[in-house]
């Protein structure tokens, strides 16, 4: 049985106690939440993850094209002459029918990355040697 | 004889879903018009699925929770689906946050090879650009 000595112990301890919880719950530093989202969708994640891809890209051209201007301007200030470099537009890949042998070039690309099974391998790997 | 009877059943449950499992969807227009549910966010009623929309026309959507993400045309080579698409500024910044510094319209073009077409599923793994994803598609209601 507790005597009220024993209970005020505790509540004199119940301070402290809740401070070493505090202290290890701020301590507790819970796993970095990722702020992408791409596994959670199949086909958006496919397409979000390709235009990361691409403005970083395209970030990277824009500041070598910058570097080119300001080095193009510095020669034309400085003598020299310096040829201003104008990149090309940015053009979505033209589609262009495969022929047999880059469909089994990425067929084989397709089976090294695991994305399709043996058994689709080799039953794809057919129907392109037979239209051949 | 009840006894065979009631015995053939499962048999003829299992012997059904065997050949269902075996046959095999041609890829022509008709069988890719309309929706399909995209692998994983469950069904075609799920509240986050993602759906392609194929239209008889040639155009095609993709809508992710109940919004156009990317629209397109489609067209099928050989054996192969392209999908060309442009997304909307706002497209994905959801999914990767600094796409939020990314601004204008996106032109793409994706090449999906099915594999395994059945009456109502298929897989596919699509490219676009290095990157490659495969999913499995299954038509809604």
């Amino acid at each position: 049985m507790k005597t009220p000595r024993d209970q005020s112990n505790v509540l004199r301890a119940l301070p402290a106690g809740l401070l070493a919880a505090g202290i290890l719950v701020a301590g507790y530093a819970p796993p970095a939440a990722s702020h992408s989202d791409s596994a959670a969708y199949a086909f958006g994640g496919l397409l979000a993850g390709h235009l990361l891809t691409d403005m970083r890209f395209r970030q990277q051209q824009e500041a070598r094209e910058n570097q080119q201007q300001t080095q193009a301007l510095n020669a034309m200030a400085y003598g020299g002459g310096g040829q201003r470099h104008i990149a090309a537009p940015h053009a979505p890949p033209a589609a262009a029918p495969m022929t047999p042998e880059q469909k089994l070039n990425q067929l084989d690309k397709l089976a090294a990355g695991g994305y399709i099974t043996p058994a689709e391998y080799k039953a794809r790997r057919q129907a392109i040697l037979d239209s051949m | 004889m009840l006894r065979t009877y009631l015995l053939s059943i499962p048999l003829t449950v299992a012997m059904t879903g065997l050949f269902s499992s075996v046959a095999v969807a041609a890829l022509d227009p008709a069988y890719l018009a309309g929706a399909w549910a995209i692998d994983s966010n469950g069904s075609c009623g799920a509240q986050n699925a993602e759906y392609l929309i194929f239209n008889g026309d040639g155009s095609f959507e993709y809508n992710r929770r109940n919004k156009a993400d990317a629209v397109g045309f489609w067209r099928i080579e050989d054996d192969l689906v392209v999908l060309d698409m442009m997304t909307s500024p706002a497209s994905f910044q959801d999914i990767h946050a600094e796409l939020q510094e990314f601004v204008g319209y996106q032109v793409y073009s994706m090449q999906a090879m099915p594999i395994d077409m059945q009456q109502d599923h298929f897989s596919a793994v699509a490219s676009i650009g290095d990157q490659m994803q495969r999913f499995s598609l299954q038509r809604c209601p």
